[in-house]
């Protein structure tokens, strides 16, 4: 079997509500290996609820995850990794930019890096050309800098498949331009890539696949297959802004 | 005397170890924003040992106490936790809720059994403020033995106690069983508060927990340095409350303790690299040294508008300060003491500016309208946006900056119409 042809997420039926108010509902996927996935939809569509439970952070209603054929989340936990929103995690915290890389080498085997890893640790910052700021306290950074952070411990991580939520929240152009290449990368090297994201902008620019989401799931496939008007405005409630975006969008590649 | 002694170095040494627990635990829970919850624990603590007293037969009973204390340290626990996942209510209210509530309940049941004979002699209300001098050698051993157990397991699990203290969430997808480190760490908790209650009291237990790790996170920047920091300052504070408790006899030893942690803690907050005084005289001298270049610029345009450099005065600065400077209290005084570095002589009839200051005045007014000319020709703004920016901006252009502005700009004149001093063909300074 190719490793393209791996199926490397499989979400069956799953239904997740919070409290009462119900988030998701029914959603069903297969995800093949080797793709970068943007998570697409309005405001409160379950964007995160999705990306949550997938990594068992939330307790689904009803339904299930596979990874890799199937196998439960503990089985294959050291082959995903997770990055949390930047805002979830309190970035006054007395830690070192290299403490933080280091913790995607712990959760690879539950150790303490020892020396020959400090490499490793090294060349993650190194992609996200953050060598130089190595033993800066993370409060010094910007939170495009934070956000990079993050990107290289998932990068130590070292996993086969990545769940990002808003890896491209609230950073500059540059910045999302290092990130999205860095994540076109370990696509390239097979890896899965699922970012939740925000601006259709940048899910036309960086991604293969959609999951379209507005608590139901409203299509899933390739960009060229997803990237609709039809769905878009499905997902998105007709929302006119958006669509005139959207077919602005159209009219630019079909010119290409 | 000789007993007296021994008594009070129980008290001290039981003191100093609950501390330094309370501080290393401390540590956890401010990075966790979770210091009220302590307090809600302390609390919890009262309503406990009066329930352990009566579960006793109406007698004073350590081990009692300490599990009546353990199960309203659960009930209250339990209280928060169910009553926090209720949005309508939420984290803060709930602590305040559980709190008060098992604080009064334990009020109420004291007032009952303080009505009885046997109950008044009880002397349940030392709980409220602690008492250090009735910690006794076994409790000492109790407190040794928690230390070192509770510092074992920190130490030997500190970096997933760090990574889940940082990142709950990336710590449970990790694998850690996060559940697992919670559960110990409100164990620890809870014994530990049970302590701290009987050392320093009910309303300032959660004090011990979170006075030292909160100062020297003011110090120091590594997670590592703050745990053990922290306990060090701690025991610290607690052996000076206690000997200075032993010596007066009337000084609780809880408030004496605390006293000297709070003491430590106003001195961090003003004097730490990351403190008040820091920033506030940082900010004052921004302030002094904006003040006297815009001091130093109204000498330019005094130069300019008259075309000599002598005769410059404070009437003149008075005259100029209308347009010119941001701080229009400034008083004569204030003014002179302020150009003095950069004047030759000061005398009655006014300045005269030494050619630094000479210098300094033009290189603010040449940075001054570089930079409105760069916003207006480069990035598209309007001439008459451009003055209160620019006004802001001259006093933090440095030379490179300038020379970068200086070779983007084409114009010689700022967009007001005035020569930008330094690009005149008649050359900058002036001097005579």
């Amino acid at each position: 079997m190719k490793i393209e042809d791996q199926e490397v997420l499989h979400v069956h039926n799953l239904s997740v509500a919070y409290g009462k108010t119900p988030v998701l509902w029914s959603v069903d996927f297969k995800l093949p290996s080797g793709t970068f996935v943007g998570i697409v939809g309005p405001n409160g569509a379950g964007k995160s609820t999705l990306l949550k439970a997938c990594v068992g952070l939330m307790k689904p209603a009803q339904g299930y995850v596979g990874f890799f054929g199937d196998k439960s989340l503990a089985s294959v936990r050291s082959r995903v990794a997770y990055l949390p929103q930047r805002e979830s995690v309190d970035w006054n915290f007395p830690i070192s930019v290299r403490e933080v890389v280091a913790m995607g080498l712990l959760a690879r085997h539950d150790k303490v890096p020892a020396r020959d890893e400090v490499a490793e640790i090294d060349r993650c910052l190194a992609a996200v050309s953050l060598g130089k700021y190595a033993d800066r306290q993370i409060s010094d950074l910007s939170g495009g800098q934070q956000q990079r952070v993050f990107i290289a411990r998932a990068l130590a991580q070292n996993a086969d498949l990545f769940f990002l939520d808003e890896p491209f929240a609230a950073v500059d152009v540059a910045t999302e331009k290092m990130i999205s290449g860095v994540l076109k990368d370990l696509v390239a090297q097979g890896k899965t890539v699922i970012a939740v994201m925000h601006d259709l902008f940048s899910v036309f620019e960086n991604v293969d696949r959609l999951i379209l989401l507005n608590n139901r799931l409203v299509a899933v496939g390739p960009k060229s297959e997803v990237f609709k008007p039809e769905y878009l405005q499905a997902a998105y409630g007709g929302q006119l802004e958006m669509l005139s975006k959207v077919m602005h969008l159209f009219a630019q590649s079909g010119a290409k | 005397m000789f007993a007296d002694l021994d008594t009070s170095w129980y008290a001290i040494a039981g003191a100093v170890l609950v501390s330094s627990v309370a501080a290393l635990i401390g540590s956890f829970l401010i990075l966790q924003r979770r210091s009220l919850l302590v307090d809600m624990l302390g609390h919890s603590v009262f309503p406990g040992v009066i329930m352990g007293f009566l579960f006793a037969g109406w007698q004073r009973s350590a081990g009692w106490f300490f599990l009546g204390a353990l199960l309203a340290i659960a009930i209250g626990f339990a209280l928060f936790t169910w009553l926090a996942a209720d949005p309508k209510v939420g984290d803060d209210a709930a602590t305040a809720i559980a709190l008060s509530g098992m604080f009064a309940f334990g009020t109420v049941l004291l007032s009952r059994i303080q009505q009885s004979a046997m109950g008044a002699q009880a002397g349940l209300n030392t709980f409220l403020t602690g008492q250090a001098a009735l910690i006794s050698k076994t409790d000492v051993l109790i407190f040794a033995s928690l230390l070192v157990v509770i510092s074992a397991l920190f130490y030997f699990n500190r970096t997933r106690f760090k990574i889940w203290a940082f990142d709950e969430n990336f710590a449970a997808v990790t694998g850690f069983k996060t559940r697992k480190l919670e559960i110990s760490l409100y164990v620890v908790v809870a014994i530990t508060v049970f302590f701290a209650v009987q050392a320093v009291g009910v309303v300032l237990a959660s004090a011990l927990f979170v006075l030292a790790p909160l100062s020297v996170l003011l110090w120091v920047r590594r997670f590592e340095t703050l745990l053990w920091v922290s306990v060090v300052v701690s025991a610290l504070g607690a052996f000076g409350g206690a000997r200075w408790s032993a010596a007066d006899e009337r000084m609780p030893a809880g408030a004496a303790v605390i006293t000297l942690l709070f003491l430590f803690f106003l001195v961090s907050w003003f004097f730490s690299p990351a403190g008040y005084f820091k920033s506030s005289r940082l900010r004052r001298r921004t302030r002094k040294t904006r003040l006297t270049e815009d001091l130093l610029k109204s000498w330019y345009y005094f130069y300019e508008s008259t075309g000599s450099p002598e005769g410059f005065s404070v009437a003149w600065i008075q005259a100029l300060t209308r347009i010119h400077l941001e701080d229009r209290s400034v008083r004569p005084e204030k003014m002179r003491s302020l150009l003095r570095p950069w004047v030759q002589h000061i005398d009655d009839n006014g300045f005269a500016l030494s050619a630094a200051g000479r210098e300094r005045a033009e290189a603010l007014v040449r940075r001054h309208r570089l930079w409105e000319t760069y916003l207006v020709e480069k990035m598209g703004f309007s001439p008459d946006h451009v003055h209160d920016d620019a006004e802001r901006v001259e006093h933090f252009i440095g030379e490179d900056l300038e020379f970068r502005i200086e070779a983007e700009v084409d114009r010689d004149v700022d967009p007001h119409g005035k020569p930008i001093p330094g690009r005149r063909p008649v050359g900058g300074g002036g001097s005579p």
